[in-house]
């Protein structure tokens, strides 16, 4: 399968499903290496061939070739009946000149809006819209399975983001052209060879020079490849009085004209449309093999987002412990002392410490490093005091250390609170842990204050 | 920048990045975050969420560039630097490598400091380690001793200011502080709502610090940009899509009889809801949030849905439009009825513009309205400013979406939100065109069709080119 059928495939197999999802097939694709593409690719070659799509397709594109066969083959009978049409019997003289034009000149017109089509931004290539007409036709004859729209869609949309959409129509269009033209050329070789044709030009109004140069600069590019061209007076001859002319054209002199007119047939007629069908069928297989899965795209995104992922957990690499150490309140009951505390454990600097409204019998610490902490323990252990109010700030996570040097220090006296300052600038969950972990150090409920001057009444009373 | 890929195949090893910081700081939403995995561990506002170490990796075109280590909080960093102290006046001069390994295989490290040790352990496997602190918190002791005991690990470490934007971050008390340690390279970073670009600067700063793996990272960035590029894309087609499905819904009618009105305008507000919400849910499921992310309290959405209905008349007061001039309007909310059918409502403009694009097709469907006209049916469809307010909103949705942190404080549609998207008296042309073609409400998938032209598809691509050149000057 080319590269483009790959894709062409892939995009037909997701227009063929409402739902993208398909374990399997994802499993399948996701086993391979390769970026989203090439595991989209694969992901539909697996669906293709399990749902059959895969000959779907190769039917589709039968019946395309077929119906290029046929279009072509009409063109090769048309250009016959034509060219046999405009030269008649050989009863009455041929107008050489309407001829030439009769046979030329549809072709050379739609050429030319081929070749105008650029400019103006549209797609030309009736023939070609023929040719996918008739491609529809037969799938919608032959194939009653919605999948014939899917692979139907997938190609024009495939090709007209790429831009190719017009090098294809392009494609059959010159194709057909070319066949229509060596239809023309047969029926004009047939009917020179088997009949005796007089050629003439006629003119109402125009001087005979005007048909030399004509007729000669027509000539030149058939004369290049050994086509004769007739001699002046042969022309000038050509253009009198029937009658007169039936007498006096030799034989050399219309074997003359039956090569110029041959010679301008294959030169203007048919080299061109060989030369573009050429042009185009290049650029088109050029095209065709750069085509490429937007996988970024809306259709492919969340495909190729399981397909191949960005990111993906790899696991817990180190398992948590089954339990995490835990601290409690040792109470020491009948120790208390005399003096009323209050400690603030890691209080910021620019917190109002020690805090107004505390009564002037209480003393205060603040606790932030390591020999703060021991020093304040040390102190706590040789006088206890009658009250310890332990501060933290509510708005600050708890942690492990912080609640283990809390249980040490509450450990030292029976009389303990714990008060959270700032509660109001904290979120109602964090108060809620606070709670929870003060509960699990053993301090009880009634003993945690959030409000400032309830903290600061219990710590100033004297009894 | 764009993704080189021959610079792609020469990376061979992926980077490997501890995240590390005090306990509660957003160390796993930090993962979430550069995953873009919102159900990678558990967050919560629990110190000790996380308790052991689990890993993510970062892929860019099937290979894995960076390996990322979500960690357990440090909770007692000042006795852990204690025992560190004590353990080393024994042993005299030794580097700081060595005391952390000598550590780990203490006691210690099994029991008491076992989560401190699980960082340490991992920490010393990386190439880098982001060191995530909340901005909020003041600069305590046990900081300054967390990071002497990371430093010790002799490991690039990149402080990560997590929680920047709120007011009470203390940014420069942190940043003081961090130079005090010899740490200079410092990123501001929310884990829970990025800045647009915050991912890149994270990357770069990283770069810096680690200029052997520069390739990775400038590979990383430069694929979660083309990502970023092609997401906003992908956005812009949803709700191009969107509208015009929405702009080509009709529902017809045989009489103008109130009752009769009442019910079909129910039926077709009803789709038009449903329409939207699908969207918001696509548009969500593309930038992967769920209904049920904590995140989603930076969006303007409540459970993954808009408070304000649609069709309610503050909605669109809210930005500045009125609903429809028809005399049905106040009968029908959000519904404009197509009296002269394919006419007046259309507008010859329309109709000429539709019939230039659309040439056969429209014709078609121009004749049965005619046939709606001589059997005195109407058509009710939904009305321009209901779609100027679905374009608005959806833009506002995506905009919220790109950009969470900001999103957060203004979570109220402005009034403003409207006015760029769309502004004027007309719509775009596709939309317009939308209108006259009734069977481009659905889905391209549901009804196959062989048309050479997906001129549906080729409408939604332009009112995309529209969107974008609206939402880029935004």
């Amino acid at each position: 399968m080319s590269e483009f059928n790959k894709r062409w495939l892939a995009d037909a197999v997701r227009r063929n499903r409402t739902d993208t999802r398909d374990e399997v097939a994802e499993k399948h694709a996701r086993s391979l290496t390769g970026d989203a593409e090439q595991r989209i690719l694969a992901w539909a070659e697996f669906i293709a061939e399990r749902d059959g799509l895969k000959d779907r397709l190769q039917a589709w594109r039968h019946s395309a070739g077929w119906a290029l066969l046929g279009l072509l083959l009409l063109g090769l009978l048309s250009g016959f009946a034509a060219a046999l049409a405009v030269l008649g019997d050989s009863s009455s003289p041929v107008n050489v000149i309407w001829a030439l034009g009769s046979l030329l000149g549809i072709n050379l017109l739609l050429l030319l809006v081929w070749l105008l089509s650029f400019s103006a931004n549209t797609q030309a290539g009736s023939l070609g819209r023929l040719w996918y007409l008739m491609t529809v036709a037969f799938q919608k004859r032959l194939q009653k399975s919605g999948s014939a729209a899917a692979i139907t869609q997938a190609f024009t949309t495939l090709t007209a983001k790429a831009g190719l959409s017009r090098w294809w129509l392009s494609v059959v269009s010159h194709l057909s052209w070319l066949s229509i033209m060596l239809g023309v050329l047969a029926g004009l070789m047939l009917a020179l060879a088997l009949r005796s044709y007089v050629f003439v030009w006629e003119t109402t109004i125009l001087p005979t020079s005007v048909f030399i140069g004509l007729v000669e600069s027509l000539g030149v590019l058939p004369g290049m490849l050994g086509f004769a061209t007739p001699s002046p007076d042969a022309i000038a001859i050509s253009g009198a009085q029937t009658e007169t002319i039936m007498a006096a054209q030799s034989d050399l002199q219309r074997r003359a004209w039956a090569s110029w007119l041959t010679g301008c047939l294959l030169v203007y007629g048919i080299l061109p449309r060989l030369l573009l069908s050429v042009v185009c069928w290049l650029r088109l297989t050029f095209g065709l093999r750069n085509i490429r899965l937007q996988t970024s795209s809306l259709a492919w995104v969340s495909l190729a987002g399981r397909l191949a992922p960005d990111s993906e957990k790899a696991g817990v690499t180190d398992p948590a412990p089954v339990s995490l150490p835990s601290f409690r309140r040792r109470t020491r009951p009948g120790r208390a002392g005399e003096a009323s505390l209050l400690v603030g454990l890691e209080i910021a600097s620019d917190l109002p410490w020690p805090p107004g409204g505390l009564a002037d019998r209480v003393q205060t610490h603040l606790v932030d490093s390591r020999q703060q902490r021991e020093y304040v323990l040390e102190q706590l252990g040789v006088d206890p005091p009658h009250k310890l109010l332990l501060a933290c700030v509510a708005a600050q996570s708890p942690d492990r250390g912080a609640l283990h040097w809390l249980a040490e220090a509450a450990s030292q006296t029976s009389s303990v609170a714990v008060w959270l300052m700032g509660a109001d600038r904290a979120s109602v969950e964090r108060l809620a842990i606070w709670r929870q972990c003060l509960l699990d150090l053993g301090i009880s409920a009634q003993m945690i204050f959030d409000a400032d001057d309830k903290a600061l009444a219990w710590v100033g009373e004297s009894s | 920048m764009s993704l080189d890929e021959h610079l792609l195949k020469a990376i061979d090893e992926p980077l490997r990045i501890t995240v590390a910081g005090h306990t509660n700081t957003g160390k796993t939403s930090l993962l979430r975050t550069l995953t873009r995995d919102a159900r990678f561990g558990e967050v919560s506002g629990r110190p000790g969420t996380t308790r052991h170490v689990e890993a993510a990796r970062l892929l860019v075109k099937g290979r894995v560039l960076l390996e990322l280590f979500d960690t357990p909080g440090m909770e007692e960093p000042i006795d852990l630097l204690a025992l560190l102290g004590q353990q080393a006046s024994g042993t005299g001069n030794e580097d700081g490598r060595a005391r952390i390994r000598r550590f780990l295989e203490t006691e210690p490290a099994q029991t008491r400091f076992e989560q401190e040790a699980k960082v340490l352990r991992q920490l010393m496997k990386s190439d880098a380690a982001f060191y995530v602190l909340d901005a909020r918190d003041p600069v305590l002791a046990k900081h300054r001793d967390e990071l002497e005991i990371l430093r010790l690990c002799g490991v690039p470490l990149l402080p990560l200011l997590n929680f920047v934007a709120d007011p009470g971050a203390r940014e420069d008390e942190w940043r003081d502080a961090l130079a005090g340690l010899g740490l200079h390279a410092i990123v501001r970073f929310d884990t829970v709502a990025p800045t647009q670009d915050g991912e890149r600067l994270l990357y770069s700063k990283l770069a810096n610090l680690l200029d052997a793996h520069s390739n990775t990272l400038n590979a990383l960035i430069a694929s979660h940009a083309e990502d970023a590029h092609d997401r906003h894309q992908s956005a812009l087609m949803l709700i191009a899509e969107l509208l015009i499905e929405v702009a080509a819904l009709q529902q017809r009618v045989s009489s103008l009889d109130a009752q009769e009105l009442e019910k079909a305008s129910v039926t077709l507000n009803d789709r038009v809801r449903a329409r939207e919400q699908e969207s918001v849910e696509r548009l969500l499921s593309l930038y992967r949030f769920y209904p049920d992310d904590i995140e989603n309290a930076a969006l303007p959405l409540v459970e993954g849905r808009w408070q304000q209905d649609l069709f309610d008349p503050y909605t669109l007061q809210a930005m500045g439009l009125k609903l429809g001039s028809g005399a049905a309007a106040g009968a029908v909310a959000g519904v404009g009825i197509d009296l002269m059918v394919g006419g007046i409502t259309l507008g010859l403009a329309t109709a000429i513009g539709a019939l230039l694009g659309g040439g056969l097709q429209t014709l078609r469907h121009y004749g049965s309205h005619l046939m709606g006209l001589i059997s005195g049916e109407k058509i009710l469809r939904i009305d321009d400013n209901i779609l100027r307010a679905l374009a608005a909103r959806q833009c506002h949705l995506l905009q919220a979406l790109e950009s969470r942190g900001h999103a957060a404080q203004h979570k109220i549609m402005a009034a403003d939100a409207a006015d760029t998207v769309f502004a004027g008296q007309r719509l775009p042309a596709s939309l317009r065109q939308a209108q006259a073609n009734p069977d481009w409400a659905h889905e391209a998938n549901t009804k196959p069709s062989f048309e050479f032209e997906d001129r549906r598809q080729y409408a939604i691509d332009e009112l995309a080119q529209i969107l974008a050149t609206k939402t880029d000057t935004k």
